[in-house]
C-alpha cells in the first residue's frame, strides 16, 4: 500500500515537471542564457568579427562616460514623465467608465485601439504629425492661433522629451486603462451604494472608496508600468533615433546603438556587455527599492 | 531524492520538454522553410545556378530589375540572378550577420565598409585572379585601387565602375534671383545669403537646410571642411585632428540662431528635405550627384535649380573635395559558385551595361574609357555634376572605436544650436579618437597611417606609410 | 415638496457632471483616433503630398495605388502572412505553456519551486536588453533555424512567458480547490483535472493571454528587425513598414509605407473588434488578480 503510494506520487512529480518544462526550456534559453553570455564579452573589445582581450579597460570607461550616465538621466526622465501622466489619466478614465455611462464599452474599445498597433508603426505616424514644417500638428496649431512660429517637436532639445512621452502616453494609456478597469470590477457595488447613501459626491467617492480599495491592483500595475517605462526603447528609436543632440538617449537604445550600431562607428559589443549588465542592476534597483516602498506603506496602513 | 537521481531526471526532463517543443513549434517552421526553400544556392529542379545579389539602393531599381530579367532570359550559362534591395540603414550589419550565418549573397553592391575586417574574417574575397583583360579595359580596375576602400595591397576587393561626385552647393535660382545674391564661397557669405533669402521667404522660405537625421555633416560640412584643407585625420602625423572644424561649425550654429535654416531641419530625414527644396522652399543646400536623379524624377523640382562649388572658409580650394568611387560589386567569401557569381559581376560591369547605367544618370563615368563613348547629351542634370579636377579620393584613415561619440554625431549636435560647447567636443573628440587610435594600434587592430610630404591638394601623391606604434 | 426640490437639485448637477465627462471622454477619444484616422487617410494620398505635409487629412486624389504597390512590390503580402505565422504561434504556445505552468504553480508543492518561480518573475524584470538578441542569433544559426521564423517565435514566446505564468496562477488561486479534490475522487489524474477541469475553468484569463500575446507578437519590431535581416522573405509586417523608410541613395516612398502602415493596422484592427467584447470581457476578469 505504502509503495504503491510512492509510485504514484513519483509519478504525478514526474508529470509536474513535464508539464513545467517548455517554460523552464523557454526560461533557459531565452533568458538566463542570454543573461550569461553577456558575461563572457565584459573583458574584451568585440566589434562582430574579432575579440581583443582589453582587461577593465571596459568597466573604467563606464564611470567616465558621461553620455551614457546621462541616458540613464533620461531614462528616469521620460519614465517619470510617462508615468505621471499615463496613471492618473487611466485611472480617471477607467472609473469614468466603470460608471456604466451610455456608450461606455466603445469608449472603452477606442482608447484600446493604440496598444493594438505596433509602437513601430504608430511612432512612425507621429513622426509625420510632428513634423516641424508644415507637420498636422504644427499647422493646426498655427491655423487655431496658438502658435506663430512652427515649432520643431522632434527637433528641439526643449520639446523633443515631451513628443516622445506624448506618444508613449498615447501608446500606453488604453494598456493601463484597462487594468484598472478589471480591478475596478472586484469592487462590490455595495461598496458604492452605501457611500452614496452617505451623501458622497463622486470626488469623494474616488479618493475615500475607490482609490484604498484599488491599492493591492494599482501596485501591480505601477510596478509593470515602471519597469515597462525604464525598459522603453524601440519608439524612441524610431521617432528621434536618441536625437537632437542625445536628448532622448535612454539606457537601452545607447546600448543598442553599440551592438547594432547606427551606422557611424564599429561596434563596441564589449563595452555594450558591461553596460547592459549595469543598466539590468539600475532596473533591479528601481524594482527593489520600489516593492520597499510598497510594503512599507501596507504596513503602516 | 539523491542528487544523482535528480540530475538524472532533470535530464530526461529537458530532452522531453525539447521533443515536445520541437513538436509544437514544428509546423510554423515547416512554412517558413516553404517561402526560404529557394536559398539552396542551387535548385535541383531546374538546373540552374543561383547567383544572390543585395544591392543598397533603390534609385537605380528600374534600371537594374530590367537588366537582371535580361540577363537571365538570355545568359547561355544557366545562371539565374536573385536581385534584392536591401535596407541601406542596416546594410553592413545585415552583411555581417549573413556572413556568419551563412545566407551571404554570392556577390553585392560596394559600400565603405571595414575592408581589413571584412577580408579577414571571410566575408570577402580578392577578385584578382578573375579580373579578364576585357575587364580592366573597360574599369581600368588596376588604375582605379583605393587603399583601404576597394584594395589591399595588390588585392582588390571591388572594382569602382562609376564614381559620385563630391558634394555640390545645390541652389533655388529664383530665389537667389528675389533676394539678390549670388552663391555664397565663404562661410560669412553663406551666412549672409541664407539670411537675405530668409527675409525675402516670409516665413515660407528659408535660407537652407540640413536633413538632421540622415548624415547632415558628412553631406555638406565635412566637405567643406574638406575643401578649405581641413580633414579629421592629419595625414601628415599620423594623428586625428579636429581642430580645424571650428569656424565650420560656428558657421552652421549661426544659420541656425540666425533662423535661417528651415524649422524642423535637426529631426528631418533626407527626403522631407529634398521636398522642401523641391516645393522651393529652400535657398541651398549641399549634397552629392544622386541629387540630380532625386531633383528629376523623384521629387521632380518646381522651382529652377542650378549647382555651384561649396563654399569653403575663405573662398579658397585648400584641399581636394571626396569622390566616391562606386557602382562596384564585392564577391562573398562564403560563395559556392564563384564562377557564375564573378558570371554577374562582369556582366554588370560590362560596357554595354555601364553606358546605360551611366546615361541613365545614375553615376559618373569613372574609367577613361567609358567616359569617351557615354552619349553625355542623355545624362540629364548629372552633367551638372560633372568631376572638378579638385576632386579626389583621400587614403582611408584608421578605423577606430572611440571611447566616446562617433565624429560626425558629435560635431553635428555641436552644430545644433543649444547643442554642447564647440571647444569642449572637439576637444573630447581629439582625446577620444588618438586614444583609441594608440590603443587599438597597441591590440593589432589598426595600424597607423602616415603619407609623407602630404599634399592635401593631391592626397594620394607622398609616400604611403602603415606603422605598428 | 421638500423632497421633489432637491430631486430637481440633483439631476441639474447630473447633467452639469455629464456634460463634463462626456466631453471629456470625446475629446480623449478624439486625440487617440486622430493618428489612425490619418495614416488610413494618407494612406491614399501622392507621395509628394505626403512628405509636403500640411494641414489636409483628406487627401486631394484617393490613390489606390499605394496599396497595389505595397502589396505586390513590396511584398506586404508575403509580410502578412509572416505576421500572422508569427502571431498566432505565439499565441497558441503561450496558451498552451503558461495554462500548464500557471496550474502547476498553483497546485503543487515540488523541489524548487518558489526559486524556479522567483527566477521567472526576476527576469520578468530584470534583462540586459537588447543585446541578448546577438547570443540568440549566434545561437539560432548554430542550431541552423536562422533561416526560419522559428527563432523569432520562441524569443517572443520566451520574453512574454512570465507575465502570462503569474496570470494564470493569480486567477488559479480564486478557483476554489475543492473543484480539484472532487475531481481527484473521482479518478482524476493530475493532468487530466488540469485540461478537462481547470483548461475551462480558464476560460476567461486564457483569452486575454490569448489577444495580448498574439497582439504582442504582432507587434515586435527590433526582434525580427535583428532575426530577419538577412531573410527579407521572412519579415513581418513591422520590419517590412520602417525598413521602407530607408531607401538607400534615392527617396523614400512615404505613400507605399503609409499603405504598409494601414495594412499593418488594419487586419488586427478588425480581429479586435470582432473578438472586441470577449477581450474586454476576458481582460476584466483575468487580468489584475492575487
Amino acid at each position: 500500500m505504502l509503495n504503491k503510494k510512492r509510485t504514484k506520487s513519483k509519478g504525478s512529480n514526474l508529470v509536474t515537471w513535464l508539464m513545467l518544462s517548455p517554460a523552464i526550456f523557454l526560461l533557459v534559453v531565452v533568458s538566463i542564457y542570454p543573461f550569461l553570455w553577456v558575461f563572457q564579452y565584459i573583458m574584451y573589445d568585440y566589434n562582430g568579427f574579432s575579440k581583443y582581450f582589453v582587461g577593465f579597460d571596459n568597466i573604467k570607461r563606464v564611470f567616465s562616460d558621461t553620455l551614457f550616465w546621462q541616458s540613464v538621466i533620461h531614462t528616469f526622465e521620460y519614465a517619470f514623465l510617462k508615468l505621471i501622466f499615463v496613471m492618473p489619466l487611466s485611472l480617471v478614465t477607467a472609473v469614468i467608465l466603470s460608471r456604466k455611462l451610455r456608450g461606455s464599452s466603445l469608449f472603452r474599445g477606442i482608447f484600446f485601439l493604440p496598444t493594438i498597433i505596433s509602437s513601430a508603426v504608430y511612432c512612425l505616424i507621429f513622426y509625420f504629425i510632428f513634423a516641424a514644417y508644415n507637420g498636422v500638428l504644427n499647422s493646426m496649431l498655427h491655423t487655431v492661433g496658438f502658435i506663430d512660429k512652427p515649432i520643431d517637436w522632434l527637433g528641439a532639445p526643449s520639446t523633443a522629451m515631451m513628443a516622445v512621452v506624448i506618444v508613449a502616453i498615447w501608446g500606453g494609456f488604453g494598456n493601463y486603462m484597462i487594468l484598472f478597469s478589471s480591478g475596478l470590477t472586484s469592487i462590490s457595488e455595495d461598496v458604492y451604494e452605501s457611500s452614496k447613501i452617505d451623501g458622497a459626491n463622486g470626488v469623494q467617492t474616488f479618493f475615500k472608496i475607490t482609490l484604498p480599495l484599488l491599492g493591492p491592483v494599482l501596485k501591480v500595475v505601477l510596478m509593470l508600468a515602471i519597469t515597462t517605462a525604464l525598459k522603453d526603447y524601440q519608439s524612441i528609436m524610431v521617432l528621434t533615433g536618441g536625437g537632437p543632440n542625445n536628448r532622448t538617449q535612454v539606457m537601452f537604445s545607447y546600448i543598442y546603438n553599440l551592438c547594432f550600431g547606427n551606422g557611424t562607428s564599429e561596434l563596441q559589443i564589449g563595452y555594450g556587455a558591461v553596460l547592459s549588465v549595469v543598466a539590468a542592476i539600475i532596473v533591479g534597483i528601481v524594482t527593489l527599492i520600489y516593492l520597499k516602498i510598497s510594503k512599507k506603506l501596507d504596513d503602516i496602513n | 531524492m539523491t542528487k544523482k537521481h535528480f540530475l538524472k531526471r532533470m535530464g530526461a526532463f529537458a530532452l522531453v520538454g525539447l521533443m515536445t517543443f520541437s513538436l509544437v513549434g514544428c509546423s510554423s517552421k515547416d512554412n517558413a522553410g516553404d517561402k526560404t526553400g529557394g536559398d539552396d544556392g542551387q535548385s535541383s529542379s531546374s538546373k540552374k545556378t543561383k547567383v544572390v545579389v543585395w544591392s543598397k539602393n533603390s534609385h537605380d531599381l528600374e534600371y537594374m530589375t530590367e537588366k537582371v530579367e535580361e540577363f537571365n532570359k538570355n545568359n547561355t550559362d544557366n545562371i539565374e540572378i536573385e536581385y534584392t534591395v536591401q535596407s541601406s540603414s542596416e546594410y553592413q550589419n545585415l552583411l555581417v550577420m549573413s556572413a556568419t550565418s551563412g545566407q551571404a549573397p554570392d556577390i553585392f553592391a560596394n559600400d565603405v565598409v571595414n575592408l581589413n575586417e571584412y577580408a579577414k574574417s571571410g566575408i570577402i574575397q580578392p577578385l584578382n585572379s578573375f579580373i579578364t583583360e576585357e575587364f580592366a579595359k573597360v574599369t581600368e580596375a588596376y588604375e582605379h585601387k583605393y587603399e583601404g576602400l576597394n584594395s589591399i595591397g595588390e588585392d582588390i576587393y571591388w572594382v569602382p565602375g562609376g564614381m559620385r561626385s563630391g558634394s555640390r552647393l545645390i541652389y533655388n535660382v529664383e530665389l537667389f534671383d528675389k533676394a539678390g545674391v549670388t552663391p555664397p564661397t565663404t562661410l560669412a557669405e553663406t551666412i549672409e545669403v541664407a539670411k537675405k533669402i530668409t527675409e525675402v521667404g516670409d516665413g515660407v522660405a528659408y535660407g537652407t537646410i540640413f536633413p538632421g537625421l540622415s548624415s547632415p555633416f558628412e553631406r555638406w560640412i565635412e566637405r567643406s571642411a574638406e575643401l578649405s584643407g581641413v580633414t579629421p585625420y592629419d595625414y601628415a602625423n599620423g594623428k586625428y585632428d579636429f581642430t580645424g572644424f571650428k569656424p565650420f561649425i560656428e558657421a552652421v550654429r549661426q544659420m541656425f540662431e540666425d533662423g535661417s535654416v528651415l524649422p524642423g531641419s535637426a529631426s528631418m530625414q533626407i527626403d522631407p528635405s529634398r521636398t522642401q527644396f523641391a516645393t522651393g522652399n529652400v535657398g541651398f543646400y549641399g549634397n552629392a550627384s544622386q541629387e540630380a536623379g532625386v531633383l528629376t524624377e523623384q521629387f521632380p523640382a518646381e522651382c529652377e535649380w542650378a549647382v555651384a562649388p561649396l563654399p569653403t572658409l575663405d573662398g579658397e580650394i585648400k584641399g581636394s573635395l571626396t569622390c566616391s568611387p562606386n557602382t562596384g560589386w564585392f564577391m562573398s567569401g562564403k560563395t559556392k559558385n564563384a564562377e557564375a557569381a564573378w558570371k554577374v559581376i562582369e556582366y554588370f560591369q560590362s560596357e554595354e551595361f555601364l553606358k546605360g547605367y551611366i546615361e541613365q544618370g545614375y553615376t559618373l563615368p569613372i574609367s577613361g574609357y567609358m567616359d569617351a563613348i557615354v552619349d553625355k547629351t542623355k545624362m540629364g542634370r548629372l552633367s551638372d555634376f560633372a568631376l572638378e579636377e579638385y576632386e579626389a579620393v583621400y587614403p582611408v584613415a584608421p578605423v577606430v572605436s572611440p571611447a566616446g561619440e562617433a565624429y560626425r554625431v558629435a560635431l553635428w549636435n555641436a552644430c545644433l544650436p543649444d547643442g554642447p560647447d564647440i571647444d569642449k567636443t572637439i576637444e573630447d573628440l581629439n582625446k577620444t579618437y588618438n586614444e583609441a587610435l594608440d590603443k587599438d594600434i597597441s591590440l593589432g587592430k589598426t595600424k597607423r597611417l602616415v603619407v609623407e610630404n602630404y599634399d592635401p591638394l593631391n592626397p594620394n601623391s607622398g609616400t604611403v606609410k602603415y606603422l605598428d606604434k | 415638496m421638500a423632497a421633489e426640490g432637491s430631486r430637481v437639485v440633483k439631476s441639474k448637477s447630473y447633467y452639469i457632471s455629464r456634460t463634463v465627462l462626456y466631453t471629456f471622454l470625446v475629446i480623449l477619444a478624439v486625440i487617440t483616433l486622430f493618428p489612425i484616422i490619418y495614416v488610413v487617410l494618407g494612406s491614399f494620398k501622392e507621395n509628394k503630398e505626403l512628405v509636403a505635409g500640411g494641414i489636409n487629412i483628406l487627401p486631394k486624389k484617393f490613390i489606390i495605388d499605394n496599396f497595389v504597390q505595397a502589396w505586390n512590390k513590396a511584398n506586404f503580402a508575403q509580410y502578412t502572412l509572416n505576421s500572422m505565422i508569427i502571431s498566432t504561434s505565439v499565441m497558441g504556445l503561450m496558451l498552451i505553456i503558461s495554462t500548464m505552468a500557471g496550474y502547476v504553480f498553483a497546485r503543487r508543492n515540488f523541489f524548487l519551486k518558489e526559486f524556479l518561480y522567483g527566477v521567472m518573475i526576476i527576469f520578468m524584470f530584470i534583462n540586459v536588453g537588447s543585446i541578448s538578441l546577438r547570443p540568440l542569433f549566434e545561437l539560432s544559426v548554430k542550431l541552423g533555424i536562422n533561416s526560419s521564423l522559428f527563432p523569432v517565435i520562441i524569443i517572443a514566446a520566451g520574453t512574454g512567458q512570465a507575465t502570462y505564468i503569474f496570470l494564470v496562477r493569480g486567477y488559479m488561486s480564486s478557483v476554489p480547490k475543492e473543484l480539484d479534490e472532487a475531481a481527484t475522487i473521482d479518478g482524476c489524474t493530475f493532468f487530466q483535472i488540469y485540461y478537462k477541469i481547470m483548461l475551462p475553468v480558464l476560460k476567461p484569463v486564457m483569452a486575454s493571454i490569448a489577444l495580448l500575446s498574439f497582439r504582442g507578437a504582432w507587434n515586435e519590431y527590433i526582434l525580427p528587425l535583428v532575426f530577419t535581416m538577412t531573410n527579407e522573405k521572412l519579415r513581418p509586417l513591422t520590419v517590412g513598414v520602417v525598413s521602407l523608410r530607408n531607401a538607400g541613395d534615392g527617396a523614400a516612398a512615404w505613400n507605399v509605407m503609409f499603405a504598409g502602415s494601414t495594412i499593418a493596422i488594419v487586419p488586427i484592427l478588425i480581429v479586435y473588434i470582432l473578438a472586441s467584447k470577449h477581450f474586454m470581457g476576458g481582460l476584466t476578469a483575468g487580468a489584475v488578480k492575487g
